[in-house]
Formats: structure tokens, C-alpha cells, sequence
């Protein structure tokens, strides 16, 4: 039996609400390996993109093929709206091996893990409803850890956090990325300009650019290069 | 004030015949609330979590059915079960299990109705947690029931209310026959109008007793909820 090829393939992407098209053949190869950051304005289409990824939403048409591993990966998704059950951080972080059916002694040996890994450990009793806005992102970031994932599929994880959260957040993702496919939304360039291995650049629901960081860097593509400059739209 | 003190010695007598009608008034209201708890929440489970076609409907139907006089469900349930009705074969007319079925048709709307509101907005909330982490329908519902349950436990209770203070319907189908199917409410109603107040008091003294009580368990439930709760 012959390996399934690794891909992440995106092929003819269409999607509209209402007769406005957001996507309309959207095509696009995403690397299997490292930390692909998507950058582009406001209204682009990046977080629709994670959706469709993730499989929150439907295209009207295309296809979609991910396999990492030979396998449909275990994918972990942030979203950008954050939502909480209302439970306490460790019961939050148990919820998804809970609905899995991974046994109590489990559960218990992950989420310490992952409380004490990320310095949150101590505040399990808390109402992860009640954390700060900034608490509340990077516990929904630790949430997406929970079930080991293979891809994860960030939405600007560290919109709302210090610079102590978000290099912790950095530092992991750096660190697993070995195991760990990434695709991460971000509006920080610099960030960008850290992780990325590759990089996918979006404006008006089109992929403008979608290459390794070293290359996007020197792209001769205009709204590639003006974004860089920081230069409005 | 004869009538209230006359009224106060029954219940402090431990009248055997007014304990008897109480106990039986409980355990109508009780066994009714069970039933329309078991089924209604599946029922607002399924409609505050799943898009199906005729779902409005569903809900529309329900809602109505709160507004329904407990006298026409009296009505219905005796056509229904009398000797010559469809259902005459059961032969549960003028029994307690009548009672405890008209008291379901009252209970049931209200437990659905105000149920799959508050699933509703908890669910519309969670979605994004079930849809990311592939959460199954069963799961999402148990999940949602869970973290609700406080206020549902309001909410059935607001329906114990309901079916201890209902008159019109089972004394219909219950026949109001002594030490069988005589009820608090249905006594009132007798003798009242057999002038005997003070039976009649004694009866509403209880009512009350118990409506406040069950107002205070709600008030205080309300207050820990909000003391403990995790939103």
C-alpha cells in the first residue's frame, strides 16, 4: 500500500453569502512543514480561510485535501471569538478529551501538564469566564493543545496578549513546530517576520502571494511590497 | 378570625383527611413534574440544538399550548378516556394516573418552551466549541443541559407551581372522589361551596406554605447560582 502524499491543498474555492463572493477560485499549496503565517488588511478573507481549513465552513465549491502524516490530521482551531463553558480553567481544558471518552487519570496528567507548562497552573479553580481578556486568549490557545494536534490553526492568538504571553505562545510554537504543522493569522508583521517559515499573503479574497519568508521579503508584487512598507491601502 | 383559627387547629391536628388530601395533591404534582421533566428536556434539547424542518412549528405549538385552559385539557382527556372515547380502554377516568396525565399537558409546554430558550442561548453560544472540537449531537445537548442546570431547576420548578395550584382539569378527569382522587385545589372548590371555610382555608394556608416555598428554593438557588457561578 503507497503513502498518501502530505498536502494541503486548496483547489477552486468558491464561497458567496447572499451572491457576494468572498472566495471565488481560490486555489492555493500550503506547505506541510514548519509555520505558515497569513497576513493581509481587515476583510481579506483570512479568517474565512482558517474556517474553510478547519471545516467550520463550507465551500459552495472546490476542494479541499489535507493530509499530514499519510492521515486526516487532529487539527486544533482558535478562533478569534473566544468562548468558554461555564466551568472553571481546568474543567474548560478537559472538555475536549472529555467528549472523546480519554479516561479521568488522563485528562488529569494533560491538563496539569499543560497548566504547569504554560505557568497557569493555580488558577484551575478560576471561572475561565471570569479570566481577563488576555487570560481568556491564552487559556483558549492552551485549550487548542489539549488533544495533541498535528495542524493548528491559529486566528491571531495573541491579538490580546502581553509580550510575556505571547513569546511564551512563540517559543512553543518555534519548539514543536517539528510535529507540528502551523497555520497562523496575524496582523503583527514582526511576528510574522519571527515564526514564519512561509507565508501567505491575502487582500480582497485573493492569495496575492503565497511563498517562503525569505522570498516574500524580496517580492516584487506590489501590494506585497507596499504592505511591507507599511503603507495604506 | 374563627375561620382562621379553626383552619390553623386542622393543620395542627394533623387531620388525617386533610394530610391524605395533601399527600395525594404532592404526589400528583410530583410524578407529573417527573414525567414532563423527562420528557420535555430531551424535547428542548433537540429543539434549542438541530435546525429540522417544521421546528418553528414545533416551538410555535408549544408556546400556544401554555396559553391552552386547563379546563379544555379537562375536557379533551375526559372525551378521550370516558367508556366511549378512543382511549376508553385504559380505564384510568375519575383515577389519580389522569390526573397526573392532565397535569403533564399543562407542565409540559411550559418546561419545553421555557427550556429551549435557555438551551437556545447557551447553545448559540457553545456552537463554536462543539463545531471545533467535532462534539457529537447527544454531547452537545448534555453539555448544554449541564451547564444550565440551575436555571432549568427554576424553570421546573416555576412548574411544580403550575401543577399544584391546577383546578380546572383534574377535577374533571379525577372526579374529585374523597380518598381517591381529592386534591387540595378540588377541595377548595368543594367546600367552599359547601360553606365549609375553615376545611377550605386550611387547604389554601397549605397552597401557600408551599408556594412560598418553593419561591424561596428558587431564590435561593438563584442566589448560589449567581454566588458560584462560572459566568
Amino acid at each position: 500500500m503507497t503513502k498518501t502524499k502530505d498536502l494541503i491543498n486548496l483547489k477552486g474555492i468558491n464561497y458567496s453569502v447572499n451572491n457576494k463572493f468572498f472566495f471565488k477560485d481560490l486555489s492555493a499549496n500550503i506547505s506541510t512543514n514548519g509555520i505558515t503565517m497569513i497576513l493581509g488588511p481587515n476583510g481579506s478573507g483570512k479568517s474565512l480561510l482558517t474556517k474553510i481549513i478547519k471545516g467550520l465552513i463550507k465551500p459552495h465549491n472546490g476542494q479541499l485535501s489535507i493530509r499530514l502524516n499519510g492521515k486526516i490530521p487532529n487539527t486544533g482551531y482558535l478562533s478569534q471569538n473566544i468562548t468558554f463553558l461555564r466551568r472553571d480553567v481546568f474543567n474548560n481544558l478537559a472538555y475536549p478529551m472529555e467528549i472523546k471518552g480519554y479516561d479521568k487519570e488522563l485528562i488529569n496528567k494533560r491538563v496539569i501538564f499543560l497548566l504547569k507548562y504554560f505557568g497557569f497552573l493555580g488558577k484551575e479553580k478560576i471561572s475561565a469566564r471570569k479570566l481577563s481578556e488576555g487570560n481568556k486568549q491564552y487559556l483558549s490557545f492552551i485549550r487548542t493543545l489539549v488533544n495533541r494536534p498535528n495542524l493548528l490553526i491559529l486566528d491571531e492568538p495573541s491579538s490580546n496578549l502581553d509580550m510575556e504571553f505571547t513569546k511564551r505562545i512563540e517559543r512553543y510554537l518555534i519548539k514543536e513546530k517539528q510535529n507540528l504543522k502551523v497555520i497562523m493569522v496575524t496582523h503583527d508583521l514582526f511576528q510574522a517576520k519571527r515564526l514564519a517559515d512561509e507565508i501567505l499573503f491575502m487582500n480582497e479574497g485573493k492569495i496575492i502571494e503565497i511563498s517562503k519568508k525569505y522570498n516574500f521579503l524580496q517580492s516584487k508584487n506590489k501590494l506585497v511590497q507596499k504592505f511591507l512598507e507599511g503603507s495604506l491601502f | 378570625m374563627g375561620v382562621l383559627s379553626d383552619s390553623l387547629k386542622l393543620i395542627f391536628s394533623f387531620d388525617s383527611d386533610l394530610y391524605e388530601i395533601i399527600w395525594l395533591s404532592l404526589r400528583v404534582s410530583f410524578l407529573a413534574l417527573i414525567l414532563s421533566t423527562i420528557i420535555g428536556l430531551p424535547i428542548a434539547g433537540i429543539l434549542s440544538s438541530k435546525s429540522f424542518y417544521g421546528k418553528k412549528t414545533i416551538i410555535i405549538f408549544f408556546n400556544a399550548m401554555m396559553a391552552l385552559p386547563p379546563v379544555f385539557v379537562g375536557l379533551l382527556l375526559y372525551i378521550l378516556f370516558s367508556q366511549t372515547g378512543p382511549l376508553g380502554f385504559f380505564n384510568i377516568l375519575y383515577t389519580p394516573s389522569i390526573m397526573v396525565v392532565a397535569q403533564v399537558i399543562i407542565i409540559l409546554p411550559i418546561i419545553v418552551s421555557v427550556s429551549t430558550e435557555l438551551l437556545g442561548q447557551i447553545f448559540d453560544e457553545y456552537n463554536e466549541i462543539f463545531d471545533t472540537f467535532e462534539v457529537d449531537l447527544v454531547s452537545r445537548i448534555k453539555t448544554t443541559v449541564f451547564d444550565a442546570r440551575i436555571s432549568l431547576i427554576t424553570c421546573i420548578l416555576t412548574g411544580l407551581g403550575r401543577a399544584l395550584s391546577e383546578v380546572g382539569a383534574i377535577i374533571i378527569v379525577g372526579g374529585n372522589i374523597i380518598h381517591y382522587t381529592r386534591v387540595m385545589t378540588t377541595t377548595i372548590a368543594l367546600e367552599t361551596s359547601k360553606g365549609n371555610l375553615s376545611m377550605a382555608m386550611s387547604l389554601g394556608i397549605v397552597l401557600i406554605v408551599i408556594s412560598i416555598s418553593i419561591n424561596a428554593i428558587v431564590m435561593v438557588m438563584k442566589t448560589i447560582s449567581k454566588k458560584y457561578s462560572y459566568d
